[in-house]
C-alpha cells in the first residue's frame, strides 16, 4: 500500500505577516536599487571624497578587528573556561555594547577618554589625544564590534570537546601547547565567523565614530558618515551608490558566514 | 615500576574513595556500573582531577601526594590513555594523531611521523596513516587511539572502557588483538569497564566499584563464587542472599534456607540459577527448600531461559526452553521453587 504525505497547507494569517514582515526588509533595498544613478555610480565611488572616505573605512575596520581578536580570544577563553564569581556581570558588561545605543556609547567612550575623562585626562597629559582622531575611530568601531567576536568564540569553546584537551595532555602537552595545537585549530572556524561578523559590524558603525571620533575627512570621516554627510548636504547620489556599496558588503558576509554563523551561535 | 594508588576525590557531589594496587606487566580491571566512579579514578590517575586526599605513586615516583601537596601535572606523568572512542583529534591524519605525543614532547615532526608509522604499522593500519578520524571505523578509531597512547613509551596505560564503542560484531576480534598488543606492552594496565566478560578477558584481577568504594577484588570466577554485594552477583549472573545464620538454617528476611553448610553470624548465601528447579505442583522429593512464587519475567538467553520468580523470597532459575514451554511459564504464572541443600553455598558476609 503507497504512503502519501499529505501537506497541509500553511495558515494564511501566518504567511501574510510573514509576508509584509519581508517587506519591510526587502523595501528599503528596492528603494535604493531603483534610485541608484547607475550611469554615474563609477564616477562617484571614484571621487576622491569616496575614496578617502573608503580607505579610511577599510583601516580603520581592520584595526578594529585586530584590535578585537587581541584583547576577545583571551576573554572568550577565560569566559569559557575559567568559573569565577562575577563571570556573569562580566560577560553583560562585555556584551552591552550591542545592545546599547552606538551614540550612548560614544558619549560614554568620550567622557572616560576625553580630555578631562577619566582615563583621558591622565592620558591627555602624557600626549595621548584619543577623541577625534583616527585611533578614536578605531577604538569605537571596536568598541561595539569586539562584543560580536567575543559572543560567537564564547559559544564556540563552550561548545568544544574538552575531552580532547584532556586527551592532549596525557599525551604531553603543556596547556600552551594545547591551545596551539588542539583548542585553536578547532575553533578556527567560529573564530573567522566571528572576526568577519566583527569587521563587517566595525564596518557599519556610525553613532559611537561621530559622537567619539567627530567627522573630520580623511581622519575619521568613515564611509557611513561620509553618506550621513552626503545626504545631508544634497550629493544624494553619492550617498546613494556608497549606501549600495556597504550593502553589498554585508549582503557578502551574511551570505558567506550563512553555515557557520548560525551553528556558532 | 608499579602502581599504588590510594586515591579520594570529591567532585559534584560524588565522592570516589579508592585504593588500588597494580604490578608491572599486569592488566587490572576495574569494574563498574556508569556512575560508579570508574571515570573519575581513571581521570585522577592520569591526574586530570584533583585529589581531595590520598596519594599516586607509580615505580617509586610520586605523582600525586596531598599531605605533601605534590601533584605532577598530566603532561608530566609517564602515563598513557586510551579513551573510550578513541577520542582522536578530528583536524589532524591518522598519523599525526600518533605522532601527536612525540611532537608534544619536543620530537621534530619528521622523527615523530617516522616512529608513528612504525606504530602504525604494528597495529596494522599504514595503509590509513591519511585518513581523518572521521572516515575511520570504530575498530581502526581504537587501534590507532592504542598507537597513539603507547608511542610515547608510558609505564602506566590506562584504558577507558576499551570496547564499548565496537560492534559486537567485531567485539571478538579487536578483543584478541588488544590482548595481544597489552601482552606485548610491559608497563602497568589499568582498564576500566562496565562489562565483566571485558574484565575477565583482558585482566587477571577485577576490582568491583560500586558507588565509589571498591566491594570486591579477585578473578572472575572468584566473584562468581562469592560475589559480595547483589551487584557482583548480578554482574556474574547468580544469586545472592544475605542473612543471619544459626547452625544450617539462614534467615532471609523471614523465609529460611537450609544449606548443607553450617555457619553462624552474617552470612552470604549464594545459589546459581542452574540450581534452582521449577514446578507447577507442589514438589515431593528430596530438597530442602521449597517455596511458592510467582513468574515476573521470562528471559531468553542463549539456548536457555532466565525465568525471575517473585514472592517472598525472589530468585532467578535457569532452565531450559522445553521447560518454559511444557510448565507454560509465562509472567503471573503461579511457580514452585525447589533448591537443594547442597546447592546453597555460605560464607561469612
Amino acid at each position: 500500500m503507497a504512503s502519501r504525505v499529505r501537506r497541509e497547507r500553511p495558515p494564511l494569517v501566518a504567511v501574510v505577516m510573514a509576508a509584509l514582515a519581508t517587506l519591510l526588509f526587502v523595501l528599503p533595498l528596492a528603494g535604493l536599487v531603483w534610485r541608484a544613478p547607475w550611469s554615474s555610480a563609477w564616477r562617484v565611488v571614484t571621487s576622491h571624497d569616496a575614496r578617502q572616505a573608503l580607505q579610511l573605512s577599510l583601516v580603520t575596520s581592520l584595526c578594529a578587528t585586530a584590535l578585537a581578536v587581541v584583547f576577545g580570544v583571551p576573554l572568550a577563553w577565560v569566559q569559557a573556561r575559567v568559573a569565577y564569581r562575577g563571570r556573569g556581570v562580566v560577560r553583560a558588561l562585555t556584551l552591552l555594547p550591542m545592545v546599547l545605543p552606538p551614540v550612548v556609547g560614544g558619549t560614554a567612550l568620550l567622557l572616560a577618554l576625553g580630555r578631562r575623562g577619566l582615563a583621558g585626562a591622565p592620558l591627555d597629559r602624557i600626549g595621548v589625544h584619543l577623541p577625534f582622531s583616527t585611533a578614536g575611530a578605531v577604538l569605537a568601531e571596536a568598541f561595539v564590534a569586539m562584543p560580536f567576536l567575543v559572543l560567537t568564540l564564547e559559544a564556540g569553546l563552550r561548545s568544544a570537546d574538552l575531552r580532547l584537551e584532556d586527551a592532549a595532555r596525557t599525551l604531553g602537552a603543556s596547556r600552551a601547547t594545547v591551545f596551539r595545537r588542539v583548542t585553536l585549530p578547532l575553533i578556527r572556524p567560529t573564530l573567522i565567523a566571528g572576526a568577519v561578523l566583527c569587521w563587517a559590524r566595525a564596518l557599519g558603525e556610525f553613532g559611537a565614530t561621530i559622537t567619539f571620533a567627530g567627522n573630520l575627512p580623511g581622519r575619521t570621516q568613515t564611509l557611513p558618515l561620509f553618506v550621513y554627510v552626503k545626504l545631508e548636504g544634497g550629493g544624494p547620489d553619492a550617498a546613494i551608490v556608497l549606501s549600495l556599496v556597504l550593502v553589498a558588503v554585508s549582503l557578502a558576509v551574511l551570505v558567506g558566514l550563512r553555515d557557520r554563523w548560525l551553528r556558532a551561535l | 615500576m608499579s602502581l599504588h594508588a590510594a586515591v579520594a576525590v570529591e567532585r559534584d557531589g560524588f565522592d570516589l574513595d579508592v585504593t588500588l594496587d597494580a604490578e608491572q606487566g599486569h592488566t587490572v580491571a576495574v569494574l563498574g556500573a556508569n556512575g560508579a566512579g570508574k571515570t573519575t579514578l581513571l581521570s585522577a590517575l592520569a591526574g586530570l582531577v584533583p585529589l581531595a586526599r590520598g596519594k599516586v605513586a607509580l615505580g617509586g615516583e610520586v605523582l600525586d601526594d596531598v599531605s605533601t601537596g605534590v601533584h605532577v601535572r598530566p603532561e608530566d606523568r609517564p602515563v598513557g590513555v586510551m579513551f573510550q572512542d578513541g577520542l582522536l583529534f578530528p583536524h589532524l591524519t591518522a598519523l599525526d594523531n600518533v605522532a601527536f605525543g612525540l611532537r608534544a614532547r619536543g620530537a621534530g615532526k619528521a622523527e615523530a611521523r617516522r616512529v608513528a608509522g612504525d606504530w602504525l604499522e604494528r597495529v596494522g593500519l599504514t595503509h590509513r596513516s591519511a585518513a581523518r578520524p572521521a572516515t575511520l571505523s570504530g575498530g581502526e578509531a581504537q587501534r590507532v587511539a592504542l598507537a597513539r597512547a603507547l608511542v610515547t613509551d608510558p609505564a602506566l596505560l590506562l584504558l577507558d572502557e576499551p570496547m564499548s564503542a565496537l560492534d559486537v560484531a567485531v567485539r571478538a576480534d579487536t578483543r584478541r588483538d588488544l590482548l595481544r598488543h597489552l601482552a606485548s606492552f610491559p608497563g602497568v594496565r589499568v582498564v576500566v569497564t562496565h562489562d565483566p566478560l571485558e574484565a575477565g578477558a583482558l585482566a587477571e584481577r577485577l576490582v568491583v566499584l560500586e558507588g565509589g568504594r571498591v566491594v570486591q577484588t579477585g578473578t572472575l570466577a572468584e566473584l562468581a563464587a562469592r560475589p559480595r554485594t547483589q551487584y557482583v552477583a548480578t554482574l556474574a549472573g547468580t544469586n545472592l542472599f544475605r542473612g543471619a545464620g544459626r547452625g544450617h538454617e539462614i534467615d532471609v528476611g523471614g523465609q529460611a534456607l537450609v544449606s548443607a553448610t553450617a555457619l553462624d553470624g552474617d552470612v552470604l548465601a549464594v545459589v546459581h540459577p542452574r540450581a534452582v528447579a521449577l514446578s507447577v505442583v507442589h514438589p515431593e522429593g528430596s530438597p530442602r527448600n521449597v517455596w511458592q512464587g510467582v513468574v515476573e519475567d521470562v528471559d531468553v538467553v542463549d539456548d536457555r531461559c532466565r525465568v525471575r520468580v517473585g514472592g517472598v523470597l525472589p530468585i532467578v532459575a535457569e532452565v531450559t526452553a522445553g521447560s518454559v514451554g511444557a510448565l507454560d511459564l509465562v509472567a503471573g504464572r503461579p511457580v514452585w521453587v525447589s533448591v537443594k541443600a547442597t546447592e546453597v553455598d555460605v560464607y561469612p558476609a
